[in-house]
């Protein structure tokens, strides 16, 4: 096996970390003064008109793609890499983008024009209750899962490379989110994403640059992977032989649309951030302005993970969790970096799992308050009421998320975990939403029993996977086909149950439902109008997937 | 409200600045050994640089639009708000 030497952090490194915790609690607390209602806090103030003076689009569209640059992101994307080779790069080039145009383009508007809070509110407005209710809990429910695996790895991290006990660590991490989302809400979430993004591009990229210096080009290091199939995005996949274990439908229709476009577009954590954006136009390019630097992204996330496994082949062994593919990032770190940039590499990992588990933190206490508590628990109370529980929600979803990471730590392998929940809940809720949304015969009874349809679909195949009466040769393959199993029959299930029940009146519909604007849009599609051709959000979507084929074809 | 530029570009600023000093202070500043092998220069001068002048260009790009927003505040009247809430 190989020795591989590591560098120790030493005074220079804890001294960058500090400074940049210091930046962190400063933002938070000079944000404090600007949450005075609880929609400054929990929607960063777009709804009370203050969005015209508040965050501009490129601020929310970097904090879009921050808050999704968690732990899974960045350790778990480059810990595939080394697992399954660049195929990995099918989640941004196959899956991301064309989920974020088709966001920015077609579903924005309805979602910006109905002036609504959270996700779960817009199924109530175009569907009825129980539907709103059901996506609530499950969103509110998965939200502490995830922001609880931040905290996890993150306790990993500094116990690997700082050697730091994982339950201090732990409280630690918490601490410092709690300290920066109780104060400054939404907007100080946000602003933190966008610092995190920054921090994370100079962390990240001189792994890949002196990485890839030492082989020269891309097909160095592409010579040097342990099967040719590790370098073809599309090559072995109509063969089956790929890396990946998996075929064109789970490909294609499993991670290429519905979960990918059942993230981008329906989880309210990213949608919130597009919300928060000053006018309509501002949140469509939010989407726009984050596929930029998302095609790219695989320079700091695929292309580690394929220096690691070159670098240290072992990575993988079964039994040997010090050699688990998760470690391929802080492997890497240690074996590059000198001291100084190791801080810089260390701050950045850092701050890719505080952005995620702040982004979820924000999403679930907005979710909470609006859709759970106001809703069933305490109707029609002050906002000063609603303020003070938008904070205690933020606190006690943290708190919960301190529990979920002791929770993940009993779990063997945390990231197949995660990915069994999304395709419980997202897969069927994209169903519910392009029928939603763009289709206005569309009961709402068919809506709710199509989501519970859906979901238990997922669960029955997770069941039969796990019994071994349906067999993958990967587990990402099963989740390919457990989301294209759990979307099908959502949508089935609700075509049959409209047909069986009323519809609601058109007029109540108008602004949800494309076909059906509201009264004063007319006016507004003129003002669109006068946007020059080449800035507009669908111009500029067709761009970015021309650019997303032409890497498609050239790693093909 | 705190224009988000001025955090980013303070923080570049310092944490430019710490790793630059470093850099140069360090035993070697050419054939640059570190754990993994060796590298032709010291990385943390240039990327310390580096993240010095974005730290600069960000808090310029700011100071630039407060001056603008003064300049357009003394000229005319602050247009009136427009849009209610939801």
């Amino acid at each position: 096996m190989d020795k591989p030497v590591y560098t120790t952090p030493q005074l220079i490194d804890y001294l960058i970390v500090v400074v940049y915790f210091v930046f962190v609690l400063g933002v938070g607390f000079k944000l404090k003064k600007n949450m005075k209602t609880a929609e400054d806090f929990l929607l960063a103030g777009h709804h009370s008109g203050k969005g015209a003076q508040g965050i501009p689009s490129w601020v929310t569209g970097l904090a879009f793609l921050s808050a999704n640059l968690g732990a899974i992101e960045v350790m778990g994307m480059a810990a595939n890499a080394a697992q399954y080779g660049i195929m990995t790069a099918h989640f941004y080039w196959l899956g991301a983008i064309p989920a974020m145009v088709f966001l920015a383009v077609f579903m924005m508007p309805f979602y910006y024009k109905s002036k609504i809070r959270s996700v779960p509110e817009y199924l109530r407005k175009r569907f009825n209750e129980p539907t709103r209710a059901f996506n609530a809990f499950s969103f509110a429910i998965m939200t502490v899962l995830m922001s609880g695996m931040n905290l996890y790895a993150m306790a990993i991290v500094f116990q690997m490379i700082l050697g730091w006990p994982v339950h201090a660590s732990i409280w630690l991490a918490a601490s410092i989110v709690l300290a920066y989302t109780m104060t400054g809400g939404l907007t100080s979430s946000i602003y933190n994403e966008v610092i995190q993004f920054f921090l994370i591009i100079f962390g990240l990229l001189p792994l890949s640059l002196i990485g890839i210096s030492r082989f020269g080009t891309w097909q160095g290091l592409a010579d040097k992977l342990p099967t040719a199939s590790m370098s073809h995005l599309w090559l072995e996949v109509s063969s089956g032989a790929n890396p990946m274990g998996t075929d064109m439908l789970g490909l294609v229709m499993g991670l290429g649309f519905v979960l990918s476009f059942g993230y981008w577009c329906t989880d309210f954590l990213v949608i919130q951030r597009a919300l928060a954006a000053r006018d309509l136009r501002g949140a469509q390019m939010t989407p726009i302005i984050a596929a930029l630097p998302k095609i790219f992204f695989p320079i700091l996330t695929v292309l580690p993970g394929l220096l690691a496994i070159v670098a240290m082949p072992t990575l993988g062994t079964p039994g040997h969790p010090e050699l688990s593919y998760n470690n391929a990032i802080p492997f890497m770190l240690s074996s590059l970096y000198p001291n100084g940039l190791y801080g810089l590499g260390i701050t950045a990992l850092l701050a890719s799992f505080m952005s995620g588990m702040a982004g979820n933190v924000t999403a679930f206490n907005t979710v909470w308050t609006y859709d759970i508590y106001q809703t069933y628990l305490a109707k029609n109370k002050s906002d000063t009421h609603y303020l003070w529980m938008g904070r205690a929600a933020t606190a006690f979803g943290i708190v919960i998320s301190v529990g979920t990471a002791y929770l993940v730590m009993g779990f063997p392998n945390i990231m197949d975990y995660m990915q069994t929940v999304f395709s419980f809940f997202n897969a069927p809720l994209f169903a519910t939403f392009l029928l939603g949304m763009f289709y206005k015969r569309t009961s709402p009874w068919g809506a709710f029993y199509g989501l519970v349809a859906g979901t238990g679909a997922a669960v029955v195949h997770y069941i039969l996977t796990v019994q071994g009466k349906l067999h993958y040769s990967t587990d990402m393959a099963g989740n390919f086909h457990r989301s294209v199993a759990a979307w099908t029959v959502c949508f089935i299930v609700t075509l049959v149950i409209t047909f069986l029940t009323k519809p609601k009146d058109p007029e109540e519909l108008r602004g949800l439902v494309y076909g059906l604007p509201t009264r004063d849009e007319a006016g507004a599609s003129l003002e669109q109008q006068k946007v020059p051709f080449l800035a507009r959000p669908a111009v500029l979507g067709v761009l970015l997937l021309a650019l997303t084929v032409w890497l498609n074809v050239i790693f093909y | 409200m705190l224009d988000v530029r001025y955090p980013i570009g303070y923080l570049f600023l310092a944490l430019g600045l710490i790793l630059t000093v470093y850099g140069y202070i360090s035993p070697s500043v050419t054939n640059f050994i570190t754990a993994g092998g060796s590298l032709p220069l010291n990385i943390n001068i240039p990327w310390g640089i580096l993240m010095f002048l974005f730290g600069m260009a960000t808090t310029c790009l700011a100071k630039m639009d407060d001056i603008k927003n003064v300049a357009a505040e003394s000229s005319e009247q602050p247009a009136p708000e427009t849009e209610t809430g939801g």
